[in-house]
């Protein structure tokens, strides 16, 4: 199936509602709106991808959708529906059995630290399984199990592996490893959190292909979070741009491509950096990027933005869909050249 | 790995020898003798001092003194007390496991204080609670093991009288006199210590609060408290144990005044009664057994740091 | 023939009431057991081989002797029922039938000959022997009979018998241990030594004196520090204390913690604190106008004010007011114009710098520092050396490196004990370098004599050379001794010499 025969998969079946979500950070210095009403939608077996600069809050989003928000934040506000079920409103204990790591599990940027250096493989993959049978399985009745996931991944010799520690393991193999342990329970959603990033470029585009695989095989619904809009809009069916904890536009990937109305997703797509470049290139849009402990009034892009007019540092554009399945939050949207 | 030990091993042996040769020179330079000492300021007769140094030998050449010794000790003969006039062994076997007991107690109130502390403030870390748990180990850090203890023994041995200050019925009783005897002890000495452990772990633990691997434990269904417990706990054990391998060396030298303001009949007493009588045979085998328990326990500290972190692999 | 009747007058010092008045009207109670703080371990339990004070108050209770003085410090006959001075060199004593050593045999001559001998053969018996080593030879006259025959007259071997234990013969022929497993004819009996702990004594029933001891159990633990024998007492876990500070002392006069009472304390009738000269050094040995400034100069209330904060008496003689050997003439004032005009006469109108060595004991520092504050208002700088104890002796003793320095002694009963112990030539505690021939010659007459009038004369001839020439010391102060007890502690007595008797201490609960 190509890509553009799934734009409107997102229309159908949602597995993942995101609803005016408001997560804030109350740390002694002050409070910091990590996430400001965010709203957006992910639909069975689609792929999201959501792109912003560093510090937009791509991921407090993604760890508000699993109520996973890290000291002192809070989620403040809104609603994160997993299968038509509020999370909000569910016990920790009942997310722990039945949602994390179940129905929807998450992979970091970096696959150095998303392991416990201090378990073997077999260990920290035993323990999701583990954690939502409550009960401690034995290692041998689930080792054929352990191996056959890991098998999905792609992963040699994958018996020995079990019983290795992460240190000893390259880079794109603990990826492999971490996102095998999220896979393990057969979530509906993965969280794809800059996968790639960390790893080495000879093997950030096979790890990328698995990830965007798992569409058709198991059959799931995936969100890929990056700073590189390059790599979002080749591989997602939609996506999601993300500027100050706000959603600035969102669009069918080949839209936010040909036909980019925010003037934010215009200078992303003008300052996108070679694939091998590190984050700091993304300060190559003018300006600093926007400090969400002391926001700018109105929208939040107006500092830096070239198309700044009257009113835009008054108050904050609405997400309006000028078009079908294309929402732009900006008073002077670029026009369609 | 085994090569590691026996390298470890084998230089425990030029370590004793070269300490057991100091601690020799050093008592021996100090002024006084244990017959001087004995006599005392009022009792001292010239010639009867003279006598019994003979009888002891102490008349002799430090270095002949020392070769004596030397062999002696090859034969695992610790000697005789000179002050006691009694065998040194028994004095040990009897005193080194209460001892033992006084200092491994003192690391578990340590532990068990700073454990959970640590693990309270670190979840509520940046909180009142948070602060408040910072502000005792402060107080605790800063307070002399000796001022805790008399504390401790005005509150719970004289105000409320509920454990004993004597040790008398400790030192020939039954397992709750025992374990009655060693509550304020290992309190005293245990607290101190468990407020730079709280301080140590709590920090860890903060800085792993964050840490992928934890986040990714909670992402896979582990509960806050497993994800602390089994992921957070267990890597800022491993930064941690070697301040609890330190401290456990502070506490065995620390257990010196515990024992002293407890009247507790371990080494420590033995080794300042020693000192203070210039009893050469006591203080030489209390000051080795001192060392080399700080040898073992570094040893030891060395060889759970592989156990815990499987980074770390010794060849 | 003398009687015994003639040492008692002899040896007696002025009676003073030292029991503790009755508190209760309760008739003295058998049983119960009741503890002691010592503030250090005793290293071993030998009474004969003791080589300090702390190895008899743990072994005493234990021990039985020929002789001992009462609480008047009036000597009495003890295992020995009676002894004749058949002369100047010849004593017979005669022992009770009834003595029992704890091994259940009964006590003869032998055992008493045995144990006399093991401290005059025995190196570490010094201490204990330096009071009997005029006994030559010691006779066996029958089962309860024996004679000590002496080198030289010696009325001092009497009261030194006091301190020699009786142990029976078996032991110490068989080379028994009697340092850890000690045997003896004493009240209580030796039951179990926890080293580093404690160890308990029980009652022997078979003592011969009817009706004693009253308690069951007595039991003896070490707190080498004094803040935990201060709360142990408090809390109740410790009976007595052997040795208060003068701050609790004083503090504890008026008003005692609950459940703790003072005994009457001040009862080292026979102790001394001094300032002394090295005799072998300049100034010191010719200079004799110096030595009497700094006399004079010194303010002894004063400085016992300070030392002892009131708990203690000043001085002029190591023989205190209440002895019977006390002589009035002795006293002076202190006078510092005499004593800065001394100090012209001497040669040394701008004062000078004087070392002065200190061992580092509780009542000496600070003893040392009201000399020295003293001293400074006659331009005298007393440059203070204080040093750990074992040290100051081996400084003190042994290099004899010192000019000046602060000592003090223990309590004694005979005067022989504090005046020739310091002043003859030949004497172990003459560690100035002093010597005249006519101080020699009337200590040993008074050594020599029986004669009560005639030994105080020579005494007091003795120390009124002594403060006259300020040679070899200057005695400032005695040291008390105050115990503490628990409310329910009964028939203790304070004892003057400082050697704890427990027969009549009963538990009144
Ligand atoms: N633990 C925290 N304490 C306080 N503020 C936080 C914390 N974590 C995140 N924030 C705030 O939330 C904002 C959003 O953070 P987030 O990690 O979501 O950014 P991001 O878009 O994922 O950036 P990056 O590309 O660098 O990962 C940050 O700018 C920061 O100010
Ligand atoms: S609202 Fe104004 S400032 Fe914001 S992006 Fe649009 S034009 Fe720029
Ligand atoms: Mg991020």
């Amino acid at each position: 199936m190509g890509k553009s025969e799934r734009i409107d998969a997102g229309t159908g079946e949602q597995v993942l509602e995101v609803i005016d979500l408001e997560t804030r950070f109350f740390t002694l210095t002050g409070v910091i709106n990590a996430v400001r009403g965010v709203t957006f939608s992910l639909g069975k077996n689609e792929i999201l991808g959501i792109v912003g600069e560093s510090g937009s809050g791509k991921s407090i989003t993604c760890l508000s959708a699993m109520r996973l928000v890290p000291t002192p934040g809070r989620i403040t506000g809104g609603k994160v529906l997993i299968d038509g079920q509020d999370i909000m409103l569910e016990s920790e204990e009942d997310l722990c059995l039945n949602v994390r790591g179940k129905k929807i599990s998450m992979v970091f940027q970096d696959p150095l630290t998303a392991l416990n250096p201090t378990y073997t493989i077999g260990w920290q993959m035993k323990e999701a399984l583990d954690l939502h049978s409550g009960r401690a399985t034995k290692m041998d009745d689930v080792r054929s199990d352990l191996i056959d996931a890991l098998k999905q991944m792609n992963m040699p010799d994958s018996e020995d592996l079990l019983t290795k520690f992460p240190h000893q393991l390259s880079g794109g193999m603990r990826q492999r490893v971490v996102i095998a342990i999220a896979l393990l329970l057969k979530p509906a959603i993965l969280i794809a959190d800059e996968p790639t990033t960390a790893l080495d470029v000879t093997v950030q585009a096979a790890v990328l292909d698995l990830i965007v695989r798992l569409r058709d095989d198991p059959g799931m619904s995936v969100i890929i979070v990056s700073h590189d809009l390059n790599l979002i809009v080749e591989r997602c069916d939609r996506t999601v741009v993300m500027y100050g904890g706000l959603i600035l536009e969102s669009a069918s990937s080949e839209k936010i491509v040909t036909r980019p109305r925010s003037p934010y997703t215009r200078a992303l797509i003008h300052c996108i950096p070679p694939l091998t470049e590190d984050t700091a290139a993304f300060n190559a849009i003018p300006g600093d990027a926007v400090d969400l402990a002391q926001p700018p009034t109105g929208c939040p892009f107006h500092p830096r933005c070239a198309n700044r007019g009257s009113g835009c540092d008054d108050s904050v554009p609405d997400l309006a869909e000028i078009e079908p399945g294309h929402l732009v939050r900006c008073f002077y949207p670029e026009s369609v050249a | 790995m085994i090569k590691y030990i026996i390298v470890r091993l084998a230089l425990v042996v030029p370590t004793v020898f070269l300490l057991s040769v100091i601690v020799f020179a050093t008592i021996h330079l100090v002024p006084g003798d244990p017959i001087t000492v004995m006599f005392g300021i009022e009792g001292y007769y010239p010639e009867e001092v003279e006598r019994i140094k003979k009888f002891y030998n102490l008349d002799k050449p430090i270095y002949w003194q020392y070769f004596v010794w030397l062999k002696q000790m090859a034969t695992l003969d610790f000697g005789n007390s000179i002050v006691r006039g009694e065998p040194i062994l028994p004095l040990i076997t009897t005193r080194f496991p209460r001892t033992i007991m006084l200092t491994l107690g003192s690391m578990l109130v340590a532990i068990a204080f700073s454990v959970p502390l640590a693990m309270m403030a670190a979840k509520r870390h940046n909180t009142v609670i948070d602060v408040f748990i910072s502000g005792i180990s402060l107080t605790f850090i800063s307070m002399p093991t000796f001022l805790l203890a008399v504390l401790m023994i005005m509150v719970f041995g004289v105000y409320l009288d509920i454990l004993p200050t004597t040790t008398h019925r400790f030192a020939s009783g039954s397992t709750w006199d025992v374990i009655k005897g060693l509550i304020m002890p290992c309190l005293s000495a245990g607290l101190v210590t468990s407020a730079g452990i709280t301080r140590m772990l709590r920090t860890e633990l903060v800085d792993n609060l964050h840490k992928d691997y934890v986040l990714f434990a909670r992402t896979k269904g582990a509960s806050d408290n497993r994800a602390l417990v089994f992921h957070n706990l267990r890597n800022a054990v491993i930064a941690t144990a070697t301040l609890v391998g330190l401290e456990l060396g502070y506490l065995m030298s620390g257990v010196i005044i515990i024992e002293i303001v407890f009247s507790y009949p371990g080494m420590g007493q033995l080794l300042l009664d020693g000192v203070t009588r210039r009893d050469y045979p006591i203080i030489q085998i209390t000051v080795l057994i001192f060392a080399l328990t700080f040898v073992v326990i570094n040893f030891i500290t060395d060889l759970l740091y592989s156990v815990l972190d499987p980074r770390i692999r010794y060849e | 023939m003398k009687r015994a009747s003639t040492i008692f007058a002899s040896l007696a010092i002025g009676a003073l009431v030292a029991a503790i008045p009755a508190t209760a009207q309760d008739a003295p109670k058998r049983g119960g057991s009741i503890v002691v703080s010592l503030n250090a371990e005793p290293t071993h339990l030998d009474n004969q081989l003791q080589t300090e004070k702390n190895i008899d108050w743990a072994s005493k209770p234990m021990n039985a002797f020929l002789v001992r003085f009462n609480k008047d410090a009036v000597l009495e006959g003890s295992i020995a029922e009676s002894w004749e001075v058949i002369n100047p060199q010849e004593i017979r004593m005669t022992i009770r039938e009834n003595v029992k050593f704890h091994n259940g045999r009964v006590m003869t001559a032998a055992d008493a000959k045995a144990s006399i001998d093991r401290v005059l053969n025995d190196p570490q018996a010094a201490s204990v022997k330096n009071n009997v080593k005029s006994i030559a030879l010691v006779e066996v006259n029958d089962d309860r009979t024996f004679t000590m025959h002496l080198s030289v007259p010696d009325s001092t071997v009497l009261g030194g018998l006091t301190a020699v234990a009786m142990v029976p013969i078996e032991v110490v022929e068989g080379q028994g241990d009697l340092k850890t497993n000690p045997v003896g004819a004493g009240p209580f009996m030796f039951k179990e030594w926890e080293r580093g702990s404690h160890h308990t004594l029980v009652r022997f029933d078979e003592y011969f004196e009817e009706g004693m001891p009253l308690l069951d159990e007595l039991t003896f633990v070490y707190q080498p520090e004094y803040g935990a024998e201060i709360a142990s007492l408090r809390s109740g876990d410790v009976d007595i204390i052997l040795w208060l500070n003068a701050r609790d002392v004083v503090a504890w006069r008026d008003d005692s913690p609950r459940g703790i009472k003072l005994d009457d304390g001040g009862r080292s009738v026979m102790a001394l604190h001094y300032f002394a000269f090295n005799l072998e050094r300049e100034p010191w040995k010719s200079n004799e106008k110096l030595r009497l400034a700094i006399k004079y100069a010194i303010d002894r209330d004063e400085a016992a004010a300070i030392a002892l904060q009131g708990t203690g008496p000043a001085k002029v003689s190591g023989i205190a007011k209440e002895s019977p050997y006390y002589d009035p003439n002795w006293e002076y004032e202190h006078d510092l114009e005499k004593a800065k005009q001394l100090m012209i006469e001497a040669g040394y109108p701008d004062g000078l710098t004087v070392d002065h060595l200190v061992p580092k004991t509780p009542l000496e520092v600070p003893l040392a520092q009201a000399f020295q504050q003293q001293l400074a208002r006659i331009g005298i700088k007393l440059e203070l050396r204080v040093l750990e104890v074992p040290t100051f002796i081996d400084v003190w003793v042994r290099q004899r490196d010192f000019s000046t320095t602060t000592v003090g002694r223990e309590s004694w009963n005979d005067p022989a004990n504090i005046v020739e112990f310091f002043m003859h030539s030949e004497a172990p505690g003459n560690r100035w370098g002093f010597s005249n021939p006519d101080v020699d010659a009337w200590l040993e007459e008074a050594r020599a004599t029986f004669d009560f009038e005639r030994r105080k004369e020579l005494y007091s001839m003795v120390e009124q050379y002594r403060i006259d020439h300020a040679a070899p010391f200057i005695v400032a102060t005695n040291g008390t001794r105050y115990a503490g007890l628990r409310d329910r502690i009964e028939g203790w007595i304070s004892q003057r010499d400082i050697r704890y008797d427990f027969r009549n201490v009963w538990v009144n609960d």
